[in-house]
């Protein structure tokens, strides 16, 4: 669709978590404001009826598709889209020429492994959307189309903690934040209301948390699972490596019972409470946990915002005079295999690039025409320090049935392992304690059935031999599934502009003739060293509790890396950080602390992105909250 | 193979008493929606192996239920002719799930045709229930439901 004639206040790149929040703060304030949405349209969130724009979903197509994937990952309820594409984990594969087995760190100022064969788009793009370059490579996955990612979200939505904001400070690590905890306090106030997160306020003032006055949130604590409960007895009083085992409520973006605020009312969003379907991620089936589309109805609903779907923003724009940004191009496209149907700008007075962090960072650098660095990268920060929380799970047997398979996915976590003096020296990490069994470790219920029906013969080669059925089969899943269990440590990673980021590949595209990006992943000493922490509080944990380990490969095991002769498999927590930080100084950093590029006075780029270390808790809830602030700021800088 | 001996060698093989799997009335359907699966070309069964599971079952099928499971292990499940096949009825019934017989079914060997019978065969699959669960993504359980230790399915 061409808006080329119109002229709007903001214009903003990206309908997902970010771009929802901030067009609706800004719709609020009576600003008019265009969202360009690459993906696909959600029914019921569009303003411009287009015959050019025929493809939308909707929830109950996305569970369809995820009842009849054979491999149920988060992207199984949401089709490939070539002219929008997104990565699968399916594709994290172990990097040639390296394998599963033979994991080799690659060496300074080698050449890069193996070229990808891309000269089909989509033939490519089906074996994976990244040109992975690792050497480890990257495995966390996103989504693009309306509402973004936030369709497979888990919901946890954790504060920051204080010393979070102030790693080089406290514990001379990379870098401190340019803000404080006490600068985002409100803006967490407000993202937990938008969000509507369940939690007590009790439980989460740890590490230096703090809360306003006689604060609430939003709904009470979710109530925790037969297995929290479990853990939290037999945990009672331990530590590891001098920090408390407590086992505590996860703030959650699921609608539990309301709370009656510091204003007197009942929190009341109009949705369902949660059913406890065990599928937060790849789909809420009622959507009891909150997602960006959500927040995208309440901004179409104030009549100030136009949102045109299937619109791939190609090149930024700038008056080379005042070096502002007076432009976005983007591509359109019918249908998510066809071509491309126009090429279109959109100008407005002020710019939000609110891609995901690798797509908002993969537009800046394409941006090339003008300044050849591209848009906003006279740090060079741009697409670097690219971070995730790469997780270590164990798993294993309880001795009694706690019954997982049962509740929200995660319920509760172990937060105390979180800061602590070893972060000098290692990554911390906190412990989210999982309820759907084995089933991210192991696949299951399917593996371990199979296994009771057709099971291997020892060495795994061969056609399977006799098995169970009947009534033992039937004993041997009540005993097993009953007892499954498994924990997943989020682990810090720092900052590493010269082994971590991505560029634009400059040979492999989508189908519409963008690039597709190109990822160096690698983990330092530091991150290596909270895996193996990791692993050692796996195994305290695990003796502690009675359980029987079962800890080993995971069906997911593309992540593999070998540290001091142990080989560890990283999983994607889906927490991309990064990549066009904010910070101090227009020579380190690509924006400021209001997330305004320090290089264009009308852009800003907001996002997981604009995190400058990856801090001890999943990112969803700050990027709100940072959103937020980038909001008020553009507010003021337009009055 | 006809729909009655599907179901009742289906319940040989679950644990299952033929009332669960084709209850009166059959309002989803189940037992047929899984049985059409054995008449499916794409699922490439060799006949003789299909013929040869029914004809065992047929052999066994009135022995007294003490000794049945007897029978159906000697018969069915050791007989390596046929066993695979007996072993892809189970995840019909337990996932829903039609497994490429000419391949072990753990293994995500490609291409094959591993699939999802329909969603309703997902969300009926029997392995949820008998943990005290529900099927990912379809709960049927009220707020909270999961402070509280669930009721096993009794076994008979």
């Amino acid at each position: 669709m061409d808006n080329s004639t119109k002229q709007y206040d903001v214009v903003i790149v990206g309908g997902g978590w970010a771009g929802s929040a901030l067009a609706y703060r800004l719709a609020s304030a009576n600003k008019r404001v265009l969202v360009l949405e690459a993906g696909i349209a959600i029914d019921g969130l569009i303003t411009n009826p287009d015959e050019n724009q025929l493809v939308t979903g909707n929830r109950a197509e996305f569970m369809n598709d995820f009842f009849m994937a054979m491999a149920k990952t988060p992207e199984s309820p949401y089709v490939q889209n070539y002219n929008a594409p997104r990565p699968a984990v399916l594709d994290i594969q172990p990097i040639p020429p390296f394998t599963q087995d033979n994991p080799v760190q690659l060496p300074a100022g080698a050449p890069p492994p193996a070229t990808i064969d891309c000269a089909d788009p989509k033939a490519s793009i089906d074996k994976g959307y990244f040109i992975q370059r690792g050497p480890v490579p990257f495995g966390s996955t996103y989504e693009r189309r309306g509402g973004g990612t936030s369709w497979h979200w888990l919901g946890t939505s954790l504060r920051m903690l204080p010393n979070d904001f102030k790693l080089k400070t406290v514990y001379n690590q990379a870098v401190d934040w340019p803000i404080s905890y006490e600068d985002l306090s409100d803006y967490y106030d407000q993202a937990e209301f938008e969000i509507g997160v369940s939690a007590d306020v009790d439980e989460q003032q740890i590490h230096g948390i703090t809360f306003s006055e006689g604060y609430v949130y939003p709904m009470a604590k979710i109530p925790a699972t037969i297995l929290d409960n479990t853990m939290d007895a037999g945990l009672a009083g331990k530590t590891f490596d001098g920090s408390s085992l407590k086992v505590t409520g996860t703030p959650a973006g699921r609608n539990g019972v309301p709370n009656q605020m510091k204003n007197g009312e009942f929190y009341d969003n109009g949705r369902r409470q949660c059913q406890g379907n065990t599928n937060c991620t790849p789909i809420c089936p009622i959507q009891a946990k909150y997602d960006a589309t959500v927040t995208m109805a309440k901004a179409l609903m104030t009549g100030n915002v136009e949102i045109i779907y299937q619109a791939v923003a190609t090149n930024i724009m700038l008056d080379m005079t005042t070096m502002e940004v007076n432009g976005v191009v983007y591509k359109t496209y019918e249908t998510t295999g066809g071509p491309c149907t126009g090429t279109f700008t959109a100008t407005g007075t002020k710019y939000i690039i609110a891609a995901h962090a690798i797509e908002a960072a993969k537009l800046l650098l394409m941006s090339n025409t003008q300044i050849p660095a591209g848009i906003a990268n006279y740090s060079g920060q741009v697409g670097k320090n690219l971070m995730d929380h790469p997780m270590y799970l164990g798993w294993g047997l309880m001795p009694k049935p706690v019954y997982p398979f049962r509740g929200p996915l995660s319920t509760s976590g172990i937060e105390g392992t979180r800061d602590g003096t070893f972060r000098s020296e290692r990554a911390s990490f906190r412990i989210e304690i999982g309820n759907e069994g084995w089933n991210w470790p192991g696949g299951a219920p399917y593996n371990q059935v199979i296994d009771m029906v057709s099971p291997m013969p020892p060495d795994q080669s061969g056609t399977p031999t006799v098995g169970i059925f009947g009534t033992a089969l039937r004993q041997s899943i009540q005993s097993n599934f009953t007892r499954q269990f498994r924990i997943g440590f989020l682990i810090e990673q720092l900052p590493d502009a010269d082994n971590c980021y991505i560029v634009p590949s400059k040979t492999c595209f989508d189908n519409l003739g963008v690039p597709r990006p190109e990822i160096y992943y690698d983990f330092d000493v530091y991150t290596m060293e909270g895996f193996k922490a990791a692993a050692a509080a796996t195994d305290f944990i695990f003796d502690t509790l009675g359980v029987e380990n079962n800890t080993g490969v995971p069906v997911g095991n593309g992540g593999v890396f070998e540290y001091e002769g142990v080989k560890y498999y990283a999983q994607g927590a889906g927490h991309v950080m990064g990549t066009h930080r904010m910070g101090f100084t227009r020579d380190d950093s690509v924006t400021d602390a209001n997330m305004k590029s320090w290089d264009h006075d009308n852009l800003y780029i907001v996002g997981c992105g604009s995190m400058p270390t990856t801090a001890t808790s999943n990112p969803t809830l700050t990027m709100t909250a940072l959103a937020f602030k980038a909001a008020d700021a553009i507010l003021q800088s337009i009055d | 193979m006809t729909l009655d001996e599907f179901v009742s060698l289906s319940a040989a093989l679950t644990g299952y008493p033929v009332s669960t799997l084709q209850p009166v009335p059959d309002t989803q359907q189940i037992a047929a929606t899984l049985f059409a699966e054995l008449n499916l070309a794409s699922n490439n069964i060799p006949a003789a192996q299909l013929d040869e599971l029914t004809q065992v079952w047929n052999s066994i099928s009135a022995t007294p239920p003490p000794d049945l499971p007897a029978a159906v292990q000697e018969k069915i499940i050791e007989n390596l002719a046929i066993t695979r096949l007996a072993q892809n009825i189970i995840y019909l019934w337990f996932f829903g799930t039609w497994y490429d017989l000419s391949k072990n079914p753990n293994s995500f060997t490609s291409p094959n045709i591993d699939h999802v019978v329909s969603p309703l065969a997902y969300t009926n699959g029997l392995v949820w229930g008998e943990m005290g669960a529900h099927p990912m993504g379809y709960s049927v359980g009220q707020y909270g439901y999961w402070a509280n230790v669930p009721t096993l399915p009794q076994i008979n």
